[in-house]
């Protein structure tokens, strides 16, 4: 179905794709006219069984404003979420969706586009971080990602020793001992615990996975953007941690990873600033990376609805 | 593999006894998703299913999927959608009104009778969507109501108290903002949460009352989630009263409408109850 004015700016087309063992859910925005040599977007929402469309549908409306300046689109619904099939039962960054990442990949690449951008939120870009690996992703932009691998990391640095020895000293685990596989599981904790103290400092608000991914994909010379409200409460974590092993590592990609802030919160999106910040800043950087074809500023929304012209050419 | 597509467009996906097409049609001056779940055996009675709007949508968008999904296993049509301005459709969030809501639930139901060839319809509306469906149901048709919005002003009160409670968690309570209809007036729109509502919508849904808009008798299943309102139990007196059959159902849970947690998703026994009294209702009617 494509818009309906005259004036074409872009066709919508939801798409069902094999994926993760399911059938995942995606709604293709494909501009009447590419950008020369663009790579088709792949937007990824946060956790909380949040649909493609985003918060306020805005992920929608970042899709249509990219259309105007010819760089395709693809927002997905993960499995077990919106309209896909599958089941998800909780969120865990250690058990990231990369494999709904491969399946929109295949979907754009049937369609012609080898190379993707991500575009993702929280919970969503710790994937996309994490898919980034994938030969085909060239670009990505995450926006509010956690540093930390929560709520893992965040139970272990929040808990003090003494608070890990009480605990430890309780009936039910004591009994627990007696199972070899309590006894490897508490051996994990113990293990990760003295990890936590020994990395006290700047590292403390950063994980290790966090760093391993970030630094696979500077090593590949993709640009990353890195986005937070100066209220998000994982902002506070980059700050710090800009003192420690992960300021250098942006300070050695020489500008291929930039950081941008905005005033209050972003994560959550929950209000008008933060979605327009995403909006403005994502297109703005992508523009930078593309060569659009024009019609910068189209309607938000709808474009054609509201009879923008045909993009030149 | 990207899924076959039909002649009119729609994506389609496979369950053991049912397909789902999703499709955008043209509504108004913009387009609609419809996505219609559609049993392999031949049907005689079928399901609208009319979302709520805004934050409080996200709750019971998995639910309503899976509702759809299992009424669909058991023989059953469903047909969902997504308002203009909302979701996945066209159209802008502020340009919404009430009545292009009953307009697209219209289509939608409409849409589902040129697909399967139905005898009968029931209804389901979730919160808000409550509204929606006693204004646009024929009179007697079936509807099941989860957790339904009594008014259109108790709709916005909430989402006022939600925002109050998100500014201060968001430390904007030294420079809290304004009332919602001030803002509108001042800004042509209101931010609920990240969701614009316009002048439309608050004026025309704030008319509307849960009471007016769904004509008695008919058959009505009442699912209250979690906290009881006492409004529910004196409607389905006065329901009662003047002939309706009033199923109600209680099934605990912390629902947080305008707020997203993983509490949101418990769904187990929401499906089971609803499904077994949609079942019920329309029992003879399908093939």
């Amino acid at each position: 179905m494509s818009s309906r004015s005259s004036a074409l700016i872009y066709e919508e087309r939801p798409v069902f794709f094999d994926a993760a063992g399911a059938q995942l859910f995606g709604m293709l925005t494909l501009p009447s006219r590419i950008a020369p040599g663009s790579p088709a977007v792949v937007m990824l929402p946060g956790g909380a069984w949040m649909p493609g469309s985003h918060r306020g549908s805005f992920f929608a409306t970042m899709a249509r404003r990219l259309a105007g300046l010819g760089v395709p689109t693809l927002r997905v619904d993960y499995h077990g979420v919106g309209e896909s099939s599958g089941h998800v039962s909780h969120y865990n960054i250690r058990d990231l969706f990369v494999d709904d990442v491969v399946g929109a990949t295949g979907v754009l690449r049937e369609l012609g586009f080898e190379d993707v951008m991500l575009v993702a939120t929280c919970f969503g870009a710790r994937t996309a971080l994490a898919a980034g690996s994938l030969s085909s992703v060239r670009a990505m932009a995450l926006l509010a990602p956690p540093l930390l691998d929560y709520s893992v990391e965040e139970g272990l640095r929040e808990s003090s020793v003494a608070t890990h020895v009480r605990k430890g000293l309780r009936f039910s685990v004591l009994r627990g001992l007696a199972n070899p596989r309590n006894r490897r599981a508490y051996a994990k904790v113990i293990r990760a615990k003295l990890d936590n103290l020994r990395q006290r400092g700047a590292d403390s608000t950063v994980s290790r996975g966090f760093l391993r991914d970030l630094s696979a994909v500077a090593e590949r010379d993709v640009p990353v953007l890195l986005a937070y409200g100066e209220d998000d409460e994982y902002y506070t974590d980059l700050v710090r941690a800009r003192d420690g092993r992960l300021g250098r590592l942006i300070a050695q990609a020489a500008g291929r990873i930039e950081v941008a802030t905005c005033p209050g919160r972003l994560h959550g999106f929950a209000w008008f600033p933060a979605q327009e910040f995403a909006i403005d800043t994502v297109c703005t950087w992508i523009g930078r990376i593309v060569e659009p074809v024009g019609v910068p500023n189209v309607d938000p929304v709808d474009a054609a609805d509201h009879g923008l012209p045909t993009p030149p050419g | 593999m990207l899924s076959s597509r039909d002649a009119s467009a729609a994506a389609v996906r496979r369950t053991a006894r049912t397909r789902v097409e999703a499709r955008l049609v043209d509504q108004g001056s913009t387009r609609m998703l419809l996505v219609t779940h559609v049993p392999d055996e031949p049907a005689s009675s079928g399901v609208l299913i009319c979302p709520s709007v805004f934050a409080e949508s996200v709750h019971n968008y998995r639910r309503e999927v899976l509702l759809a999904e299992a009424l669909a296993e058991r023989g059953i049509p469903v047909q969902r959608f997504h308002y203009r301005g909302c979701g996945q459709s066209g159209g802008r969030f502020e340009d919404i009104s009430f009545a292009s809501m009953c307009e697209d639930a219209a289509r939608a139901s409409t849409f589902l009778r040129e697909c399967v060839p139905i005898e009968r319809m029931a209804y389901m509306g979730t919160r808000v969507g409550a509204l929606v469906t006693g204004s646009i149901a024929e009179s007697a048709a079936p509807i099941a109501l989860w957790h339904p919005t009594m008014t259109g002003r108790a709709f916005f009160r909430e989402a006022a108290r939600a925002r109050r409670m998100t500014d201060l968690r968001m430390n904007k309570g030294d420079s809290p903002r304004g009332d919602i209809a001030g803002e509108i007036d001042q800004n042509g729109r209101a931010d609920l949460l990240g969701y614009a509502l316009g002048r439309d919508l608050f004026e025309s849904l704030g008319e509307i009352s849960l009471r007016t808009a769904m004509p008695a008798p008919r058959d009505v299943l009442l699912v209250t989630i979690g906290r009881r309102p006492d409004e529910f139990a004196k409607l389905a007196a006065e329901w009662r009263a003047v002939g309706s059959t009033i199923d109600e159902e209680f099934i605990p849970s912390q629902e947080t409408w305008w707020f997203f947690d993983e509490r949101g998703v418990r769904s187990e026994s929401i499906l089971q109850v609803t499904t077994d009294w949609m079942l019920s209702r329309l029992a003879g009617v399908t093939a």
